[in-house]
């Protein structure tokens, strides 16, 4: 029988997921650990367009800011619960990106880019402006980290390390809905139409309510990563929102590999640990993330991702060949 | 009733008037060929009934419907379903998942969330190793469709258009730039088809079209020049004339 893709695909790579959540902590500060996966989940939510779809966005910061401000707003005004903040900015990411991609979407390649791009910067001068609700260029201060209360228990997650747990349960499932997502029916029409968007609609596809579609799931992502991010500082600084961060959220996801679900999280390790540790010791740092990023467009277009597979390639494997694929029959 | 049917069709490039005044009708269950020299037009006819180029004037019927208005993924769930001259697949995918988009653009091309149930699913996954049998890919089944060969390659545009079990199918030019061999395998393809489909075919090599197609239109300079069964456009001056230059 034939079966489309394995349902979550193989095992290996949640494995090493799994150990990756239990031994960044050890590695770095509790918040820089935290802020990796908060980073994970954006870069996840960009391959989506980037890698599954073919659509380079370049202003995933205006639905990560959305998200972030409203689950700030939220939080300092009304003190909701931490879960419906990060519902609420899902959703404000969400709407956000509805009404960018709507825009957006009929206009392909360079002209989409610098619409994204657009949008962006008219949205970060919105912040800007509206300093009274937002706080302008000193961020918005005060976002409580109130605790999870469930019907049986209320968890605390203003320790850091709680906090940490908190976060990597929402990465787990966001990451767990997005491979689910990517490896359905639906995750295939995106693929289509990143290979080839005019045979798609020659199938019978709506290929700009699929962009649409793709679109928006992102930006919800994006604004929950948002909520995530002004929990984890207690603020929401105007960074959150400013075009350089979108910049970011590319530069890790073409790092890390767009041609795999996980390659992007591995990105995001590389790139916040880079900025979250180097950089106190030297503040040039971007000079190593833009050898790193030259470094690998050249050699490997595919990314962290492609450096293992062309490892495992020559490494020997037991049982089998140097070269499995291509040596010659032994019959 | 006809299939298909387009009234005083054209479509103008600035000056160039590539398809003009056509008035065409597709009767169901048949082999309808257009043929003529290169740059005749055909493509373009081709591209206008699917709505990848909006005509000047003119409008395309199918089922008694006007579609003149309606977008290319619009006509193809009504069952419209075409091969393109030049190879136009999903590189990067697999011969199965080539084919497995087509069906189940069928069965769900809306982007609105709905679950599928299981059996059409399955019902999908059947049509796909229907087709790929029928075309003889089975065995590429699993492979990048950008590995393939560019017979196979061919073969899988035809799949891909075959996947969507369309009434209408239209095959561009299916056999370009096939080996003599390639070709007879194709052909043998079309002939089996022809028993189920009504096909709108554009071909260069004529003893193809005369042996596959009961009705054949001869395109030159955009017109419509000529129309009848094989024998009779075997004889027609004008279509002589349109081959080989006046004498």
């Amino acid at each position: 029988m034939v079966r489309l893709r394995p349902r979550l695909g193989p095992l290996t790579p949640w494995v090493l997921l799994g150990v990756a959540l239990l031994v960044l902590p050890d590695l770095m500060r509790t918040t820089v650990a935290t802020e990796v996966w908060i980073f994970a989940i954006l870069a996840l939510a960009f391959n989506l367009l980037l890698g599954y779809t073919g659509l380079l966005s370049f202003g995933q910061a205006t639905f990560f800011g959305a998200g972030a401000y409203t689950a700030g707003l939220l939080l300092i005004h009304q003190r909701v619960h931490p879960l419906v903040a990060l519902a609420a900015a899902a959703l404000a990411g969400g709407l956000v990106a509805a009404v960018v991609g709507y825009l957006c979407i009929r206009r392909v390649g360079l002209y989409f880019i610098m619409l994204t791009f657009a949008f962006n910067l008219m949205a970060y001068f919105i912040v800007y402006q509206a300093s009274s609700i937002t706080g302008g260029v000193d961020g918005l201060p005060g976002v409580p980290r109130p605790p999870v209360n469930l019907y049986f228990v209320a968890w605390d997650i203003r320790p850091g390390v709680a906090y940490y747990l908190f976060v990597s349960l929402i990465f787990f499932l966001s990451a767990l809905v997005l491979k689910r997502v990517v490896d359905s029916p639906l995750g295939l029409v995106f693929q289509a139409i990143r290979e080839n968007e005019a045979r798609a609609a020659a199938l019978g596809y709506n290929t700009w309510a699929f962009k649409r579609l793709a679109f928006v799931s992102s930006g919800a992502f994006s604004g929950l990563a948002g909520a995530l991010y002004g929990m984890l500082f207690g603020i929401v600084p105007i960074d959150t929102i400013y075009w350089v961060t979108s910049g970011n959220i590319v530069f890790m996801t073409l790092i890390g590999g767009t041609g795999s679900f996980f390659g992007p999280i591995i990105g995001a390790i590389f790139f916040i640990w880079l900025a979250e540790t180097v950089s106190v010791r030297w503040e040039r740092w971007p000079l190593i993330f833009g050898l790193v990023f030259v470094f690998v467009i050249f050699f490997f277009r595919g990314g962290f991702v492609e450096v293992w597979r062309r490892l495992r390639a020559v490494l020997p494997k037991s049982g089998r060949g140097v070269w499995p694929d291509y040596g010659p029959s032994k019959d | 009733m006809a299939l298909l049917r387009t009234e005083d069709l054209t479509v103008r490039f600035g000056a160039l008037t590539a398809v003009d005044r056509v008035t065409l009708e597709i009767e169901p269950g048949t082999v309808h060929a257009i043929i003529g020299p290169n740059g005749a037009g055909k493509t373009t006819l081709f591209n206008a009934i699917t709505g990848e180029v909006r005509p000047t004037s003119g409008r395309v019927f199918f089922l008694d419907r006007d579609i003149t208005g309606l977008t290319v993924y619009q006509r193809a769930q009504l069952g419209i379903g075409r091969s393109f001259q030049r190879t136009n697949i999903f590189p990067n995918l697999t011969v199965f998942e080539n084919v497995w988009l087509a069906a189940f653009a069928r069965v769900r091309p809306s982007s609105l969330p709905r679950r599928v149930p299981r059996q059409r699913l399955a019902g999908v996954k059947d049509r796909v190793h229907e087709v790929l049998a029928e075309v003889g890919l089975t065995h590429r089944a699993h492979h990048r469709a950008a590995e393939l060969s560019h017979g196979d390659q061919r073969l899988l545009e035809v799949a891909i258009a075959l996947g969507l079990s369309p009434k209408l199918l239209m095959l561009d030019e299916p056999t370009a730039g096939l080996s003599p061999e390639e070709t007879r395998r194709m052909m043998e393809l079309i002939k089996q088809l022809a028993a189920r489909y009504t096909i709108l075919l554009i071909e260069h090599k004529i003893y193809l079209v005369m042996e596959v197609s009961q009705i054949i239109s001869v395109m030159h300079f955009g017109r419509l020049i000529a129309q009848g069964p094989p024998e009779q456009i075997r004889t027609d001056p004008a279509v002589q004339e349109a081959y080989l230059g006046r004498r």
